[in-house]
């Protein structure tokens, strides 16, 4: 049979099921994907109160964490790594910026969804932490697959933005 | 054998069409696999900067500004979907119709688009002519959105380019709309939008394609229609007719409330007790998953 539906029991595989969850790429494994043969110089900043109203006020999307996780790559231009929790998703991404701070490319490095709320909680959250081979998730490794409404990247594409405004007005200055 | 038995499995995802759209091969060594991903990747973006209805510069865009005053050059790839929509249209009787982007803009769920008129009540896909030489022009003041039908579309260029690149075995999924090729069956999880308590439904699927139509996630104030369906279609592709039986139209249920059905589709009324869908349609078998009345 080519196709079957199937209802399964949620209790005899996990007590607890994220909706969905999958890990995409690693930071190092992004970086050579995006920038084949660089070499990385790390370069985090942390925000000041006016950096954040500033981007904020820039980009029309609110700055969640102060830490700008970036990286210069040896052949030109910029990776950065951030994150956006969306009202059910978990979504660390990876955003490569050319030479002149335009979008090379956007890679989603994991993805996790819930129902509900609970993404918004820390208790969620850490449950995927040094767990992604844990039982928690067994589902997911089973299930590497879903189809249903169609989800909005709006939280990825604001993060974007929030980034190349982060890009413009702090690090920029550095290409200069 | 499942695929999540072979030996190297590589899965990557990207923010396009305006979703998350994952690409997942296996049976090819790493670096085949992400150079085969990386053109995937590209054929799917084409089509989103092709046919966006937000992107200022797509042929969509273009069309919803200029398409009424004079006739307007798209890529080939543009004409070929808007040619399947059309022939779709007339299979389904305006079931599915492109120029339902008025009733989305209504909703809020686009934004205006750039253009000086409002469109014509009165306009549908009929208003569309597809000229011979590439270009397109409206009759009629409306709006087109290619959003129920590029996904898919995209879908299947994506799936065309990584076997012609070898790859045995993959998945490509944008946003639901996902196409499962190759020798093993892969589990697919079903997105209802509420929970049946204690289970959760899923659908294995080999060289086949699902296209979800769910009100799970929407506004509440276009949750009309039926309840989540999903549309299972063996063989492959998600937007092309091949045989009268074998019609499948990738909709979404704000194009006049859920899966259109098509000729050649069975539309079945559920009698199962329990259950609140009033009315689905099944494609191939019975494939349609019915959320629980709560």
């Amino acid at each position: 049979m080519r196709s079957r539906l199937l209802l399964i029991p949620v209790a005899s595989i996990v007590a607890t099921v994220p909706a969905f969850a999958a890990t995409y790429l690693t930071v190092e494994k992004a970086q050579a994907l995006m920038f084949p043969g660089a070499t990385f110089v790390q370069d985090f900043r942390m925000l000041d109160r006016e950096q954040v109203r500033a981007i904020e006020k820039v980009s029309g999307v609110r700055v969640e964490g102060r830490t700008v996780k970036a990286w210069r790559a040896s052949t030109g231009g910029w990776f950065l790594v951030d994150q956006v929790v969306g009202k059910h998703e978990f979504i660390p991404f990876a955003l490569a910026l050319d030479l002149d701070g335009a979008v090379k490319d956007v890679e989603i490095l994991e993805y996790h969804e819930a129902y509900g709320g609970e993404v918004r909680l820390p208790a969620w959250r850490a449950q995927f932490l040094g767990k992604r081979h844990g039982a928690t998730l067994r589902l997911t490794e089973d299930v590497k697959n879903i189809s249903g409404a169609t989800l909005s990247c709006r939280h990825v594409t604001d993060g974007v933005k929030r980034l190349l405004a982060t890009y413009a007005l702090v690090l920029a200055a550095v290409d200069r | 054998m499942r695929s999540s038995s072979l030996p190297s499995i590589v899965e990557r995802a990207r923010p396009l069409l305006g979703t998350y759209v994952a690409i997942r091969v296996s049976g090819v060594p790493e670096s085949c696999a992400h150079g085969a991903i990386d053109a995937a990747f590209d054929q799917i973006a084409l089509v989103h900067h092709r046919m966006s209805f937000h992107e200022a510069e797509s042929d969509v865009s273009r069309l919803n500004e200029n398409a009424l005053r004079h006739a307007v050059q798209v890529h080939p790839r543009t004409y070929e979907v808007l040619r399947w929509a059309q022939q779709i249209a007339e299979a389904s009787h305006g079931w599915f119709d492109v120029t339902v982007a008025r009733h989305l803009v209504a909703w809020g769920v686009l934004p205006r688009p750039r253009s000086a008129y409002d469109p014509d009540p009165r306009a549908s896909w009929r208003d569309i002519e597809l000229r011979r030489d590439g270009a397109v022009r409206f009759h009629r003041p409306t709006w087109i959105d290619l959003g129920g039908i590029a996904k898919g579309y995209a879908v299947d260029r994506a799936v065309e380019l990584l076997r012609a690149s070898g790859v045995p075995q993959g998945c490509v999924n944008a946003g639901g709309d996902l196409r499962v090729f190759g020798p093993a069956a892969e589990r697919v999880r079903l997105r209802t939008g509420s929970r049946v308590r204690g289970v959760v439904p899923v659908v294995d699927v080999e060289n086949a394609s699902i296209a979800s139509s769910g009100r799970a996630r929407r506004p509440r104030s276009i949750a009309t229609g039926p309840e989540p369906a999903f549309l299972v279609r063996r063989g492959g592709s998600l937007y092309r007719r091949r045989r009268a039986d074998q019609d499948r139209a990738v909709t979404r249920p704000e194009q006049r409330a859920g899966l259109a059905p098509l000729p050649g589709d069975r539309v079945r009324r559920d009698r199962a007790p329990g259950l609140a869908n009033p009315r689905c349609v099944t494609s191939c078998r019975r494939f349609v998953f019915h959320r629980r009345s709560a």
